[in-house]
């Protein structure tokens, strides 16, 4: 008996081996590298480096599309993850006594990054963080699917530090983030009640950042300061080539030809002073002041050919151009005071004032002969008061309490002007005030237990929009037991708003209950799981024209359940062999209310409502990692994750095998 | 050189102090000041009973044989250090009377046994003087008794920078398990791929008041360094300015329409339809913007019986902002 349960059981681990080696694998979570882990003496230096390279692996059956927005790993030899670490065996290395180097992706997965960190005591510190995030997004949602995009979006910053423990220490800075790739966008050539076609984009974005800055310690505050200059350049342009209907299978236009061209560029100079201090330890205080003036330029040149929507030939040509300038200025001040070791009074200030002007000069030639000229004008302008004062107090060890009350104001006014007559422009304004009641305790009742209850209560008298804040309260309680070996956290929160106005109203009513739990008896194994649930329910007024009757009063109801729960394990045999295997589900579980009740309402708008309501969906990804000890400096891994997405209002499921086989060398 | 300096430091306390003065006369004038500087707080310590670091490491020998790699040790190492912010016992205090009774917790700073607040308070005597932790004093987390060793561990951090716990995602899932679920939806920022990161979006030690929306929130969110919204750091393309902006994501933020964290919906958008998205806030209430109308009812063509009108995006495919139409249609 004892001989065919060893059997049974080396067949199931050459059965679950070949499936790794076999399968798709998919992702490879690259494993942290810990700042005790012993190294190898190398001259001054103490050097610890791994590198996993190996192969992924995918299959996907379904919408492949679907797969790419959510995962999109692909096939290819990859350098799955990097380390390197140097540090001086005693502080006084002759260029650098820390370097640290870690990668992840790269070789052509969708998500790469790298950091590296150099440092000399006393002499300088620079830290780099390169990312590069392949983003693809059929979309198949929005816009009809007409708005896919397959772009590479990539990151990169640098801090340098000079002298950085003495009293006056500089700092440079730069930072660049590039956008690029391709897009499938619309556009409504001859008129905007017209029929909208489809163009293609290529999108090109650049935005370059340079910073310069210095700190120190005058009068007893800690000052820094740093000038800031922001470039930011957009060269992108669509086109379509062929001749082509519009969406609308009512109307006669046809485009044969388009293109556009938009470059849009600007520099963003600005300002940042942080002024921070303290008297002796019962007061200290933290102020922020910044300034920046956003300018951008641009020109549009659209032509197009072809027929409108009366059937009628159409060559137009729309020029554009003007400029866009955003003065922003923002405050804030911190004020902590401490009357004894169990009193916190804090005072947080802030203020934030922005205003967008614009003017846009707008040309547009019909067959060949100039029809219209706007000058178009428009000023957004937002100032907003901040101020939230609260109490800490903890009488006892185990007991804590919080208070506090928050102020909010602020006013969105508005100025257009339009066209090139002198008429007086539309000037308008809006305020908002919004009053809140913080309360909350902290209970510890034992060593390793926290307990807290928190709650809020806010009222605004008139919110700029319909879905926002103005008669909510929120609550929240959350209990944590942590152990060195076992740790188990539960919470629940709510959050009610009403937004009841004379001719709209909306409610929303958020439930979350999340339950989490670790454990782990010794080093060779360990749990994690847990589960939430997001329960969220609105309803808003809405009002619209079907069929050419403006209807009113109606609903538009959304509600989503979602459950969530995860449970990994991790297995050690001996220091040769380590085992993960995890599980990963998501589903909504909500259904629509079911009705719309607005009488004279098209079947099919109908439908669509209620198919708006609820968005039922399931999405799982099981995993699994093995890795292997082959000789004291080389790892065999494998991993495995299977994808599937299931959900019904769009036909966009699939089903993924991922995976990659790797080796992994420290040396 | 420095272990043999360590051995007999171990004997001689105040030696690193000592061995100063023997540099390059050149520097003498230099270090006479300096020394003069020091030399009240050195007398200071050895009455307060500091008695070196080195003498940590023969019962501590296992954090001793790493601890060059770990950021505190250049505090050691610099030897310009005053004693109360060097080595062991800059976090420790000083160790004599832990020395004298052979160990023990009581006796010194066991960060296992302070309170949220003393945590703190002791890491920011150094660590004050950084702009972005100087908050932790009084951050969200700190009230809710979270403290610095609830993410970080000085002698047994899992990650190569910033002595984390556990990478830093899994160091916030581990209280937010409603965000793990959030980052886990088809749609989501790539922050468990390891593309992005918490903090690329958050100060988890704490901000001051937030002005992106009323109501102080969002909370411990980083804006900007222009003082903006955190999602503008990446997605520069929306930042503008355009001479036409779309006024909800400069006053209700881009959560306004998009839940960052993940969504089951394309684009991070609240809602799958994007029509009802748009009729939620478009009721024509308010009383700013054109024609002092706020937010504009959609206008009489728009058929949304007929399904191309309830494409909104279709149409208005610069919906973050635009210089060329105020209805975002190029």
């Amino acid at each position: 008996m004892r001989g065919e349960i060893v059997q049974l059981m080396r067949l199931a681990v050459a059965f679950l081996t070949a499936c790794l080696c076999g399968a798709q694998p998919t992702v490879a979570p690259s494993q942290g590298h810990s700042a005790t882990e012993p190294g190898k003496a190398a001259g001054n230096y103490d050097i610890v480096q791994h590198f996993e390279t190996g192969y992924r692996f995918r299959t996907v059956d379904g919408n492949l599309g679907k797969y790419r927005s959510d995962v999109n790993y692909g096939n290819g030899v990859r350098l799955l993850s990097g380390y390197l670490s140097l540090h001086s065996r005693d502080g006084h290395g002759r260029r650098f006594d820390e370097l640290v180097l870690t990668t992840h992706g790269l070789g052509n997965d969708p998500y790469q990054s790298a950091s590296l960190r150099i440092q000399k005591d006393r002499r300088y510190r620079y830290e780099l963080l390169w990312r590069s995030n392949d983003y693809f997004n059929p979309a198949l949602t929005i816009a009809e699917g007409r708005h896919a995009r397959n772009t590479q979006r990539r990151w990169q910053d640098h801090e340098l530090t000079l002298l950085p423990q003495a009293p006056i220490r500089l700092m440079l800075g730069y930072s660049r983030n590039s956008h690029d790739g391709e897009a499938l966008t619309t556009t409504q050539p001859f008129d905007a009640r017209g029929d909208e076609f489809n163009a293609f984009a290529r999108l090109k974005s650049h935005q370059n950042e340079y910073r310069l800055g210095w700190q120190m310690r005058l009068f007893g505050l800690d000052m820094q300061f740093t000038r800031i200059w922001e470039n930011y350049t957009e060269a992108t342009d669509s086109e379509s080539g062929a001749s082509q209907s519009g969406s609308a299978p009512t109307t006669g236009a046809v485009l044969t030809a388009f293109r556009r061209t938009e470059p849009y560029r600007g520099s963003t100079p600005g300002w940042r002073a942080h002024i921070a201090g303290e008297r002796g330890r019962w007061l200290t205080m933290n102020g922020r002041l910044m300034w920046v003036y956003g300018k951008r330029e641009f020109v549009l040149d659209e032509t197009a050919a072809g027929r409108e929507r009366f059937g009628l030939a159409r060559n137009r040509q729309v020029l554009v151009f003007g400029s866009g300038r955003r003065p922003a200025s923002m405050g804030r001040f911190s004020l902590f005071i401490h009357p004894g070791n169990t009193l916190t009074v804090y005072s947080h200030t802030a203020f934030h004032n922005s205003r967008m002007e614009g003017d846009s000069v707008y040309q547009q030639f019909d067959n060949a002969a100039r029809v219209l000229e706007r000058l178009r004008f428009q000023f957004l302008g937002i100032r907003m008061l901040t101020e939230s004062t609260g109490v800490n107090y903890a009488p006892v060890r185990w007991v804590g309490l919080h208070g506090g009350y928050q102020f909010s104001n602020r006013r969105v006014r508005s100025i257009e002007h339009v066209g090139l007559s002198p008429a007086a422009p539309l000037e308008s304004t809006q305020e908002n005030t919004l009053h809140a009641g913080l309360a909350g305790v902290r209970l510890h009742p034992a060593e390793r237990m926290r307990i807290s209850l928190d709650t809020e209560i806010g009222r605004a008298d008139r919110p700029f929009y319909p879905i926002s804040e103005r008669r909510y309260h929120a609550f929240s309680a959350r209990a944590q037991y942590r152990h060195r070996k076992a740790m188990v956290a539960g919470t629940v929160r709510t959050h009610y708003n009403a937004n009841p106005v004379s001719f709209s109203m909306h409610s929303a009513r958020t439930k979350v209950f999340s339950l989490d739990a670790g454990l782990a008896p010794e080093a060779r194994f360990g749990l994690d799981g847990g589960f939430a649930n997001t329960r969220l329910e609105t309803t808003s007024a809405i009002a619209y024209f079907a069929g050419s009757r403006f209807l009113e009063g109606g609903r538009s109801h959304y509600r989503s359940d979602l459950w969530s729960a995860h449970l990994m394990a991790r297995v050690s045999f001996g220091s040769r062999a380590q085992f993960q295997a995890g599980y990963t589900r998501v589903e909504d579980r909500a259904r629509g209310v079911g009705r719309v009740g607005l009488p004279g309402l098209p079947a099919n708008l109908n439908q669509a409502l209620l198919q708006a309501q609820a968005f039922p969906m399931v999405y799982q990804a099981p995993l699994a990692r093995f890795t292997l000890r082959l000789h004291e400096k080389l790892n065999w891994n494998a991993g495995f994750q299977y994808y599937r997405y299931r959900e019904d209002l769009v036909s966009q499921n699939y089903r993924a095998h991922t995976g990659f086989t790797s080796l992994t060398w420290s040396f | 050189m420095l272990a043999n300096l360590f051995d007999e430091a171990a004997q001689r306390p105040g030696l690193l102090y000592i061995e100063y003065v023997d540099l390059p006369s050149r520097l003498l004038p230099v270090l006479l000041l300096f020394g003069l500087a020091c030399a009240p707080a050195i007398g200071a310590g050895q009455e307060e009973g500091f008695v070196g670091s080195a003498v940590c490491r023969n019962c501590h020998a296992k954090t001793w044989t790493t601890f060059h790699r770990n950021p505190h040790y250049a505090s050691l190492a610099s030897g310009r250090e005053p004693r109360e912010r060097t080595g062991c016992e800059a976090c420790h205090g000083p160790g004599k009377a832990h020395i004298e009774a052979q160990g023990g917790k009581d006796n010194l700073r066991s960060f296992a046994r302070l309170e949220t607040r003393e945590t703190v308070e002791a890491c920011l005597v150094c660590h004050g003087r950084d702009a972005e932790l100087r908050g932790a004093r009084h951050s969200r987390h700190t009230l809710a008794g979270v403290s610095c060793g609830e993410c970080h561990s000085i002698h047994g951090a899992g990650t190569a920078t910033k002595l984390l716990l556990r990478r830093e995602t899994e160091t916030c899932y581990a209280c937010h398990a409603r965000v793990r679920a959030q980052f886990s939806l088809p749609f989501k920022h790539r922050v468990n791929e390891g593309s992005m990161r918490c903090s690329d979006c958050h100060n988890p030690h704490g901000v001051g008041a937030a002005v992106a929306r009323m109501g102080v929130r969002p909370r411990m969110m980083e804006a900007t360094r222009a003082g903006e919204e955190a999602c503008l750091k990446c997605h520069t393309e929306k930042r503008g300015p355009f001479a036409f902006e779309h006024a909800a994501g400069r006053i209700e933020g881009c959560e306004a329409c998009h839940q960052p964290h993940g969504s089951v919906n394309p684009r991070l958008l609240k809602r799958p339809a994007v029509f009802t998205l748009c009729l939620e806030c478009h009721t024509g209430g308010g009383t700013f913007g054109r024609g002092a109308d706020g937010i504009a009812l959609p206008s009489a063509t728009h058929d949304l019986a007929q399904a191309r009108y309830r494409q909104c995006t279709a149409c208005h495919v610069r919906i973050h902002g635009s210089n060329a139409d105020p209805s975002f249609l190029r």
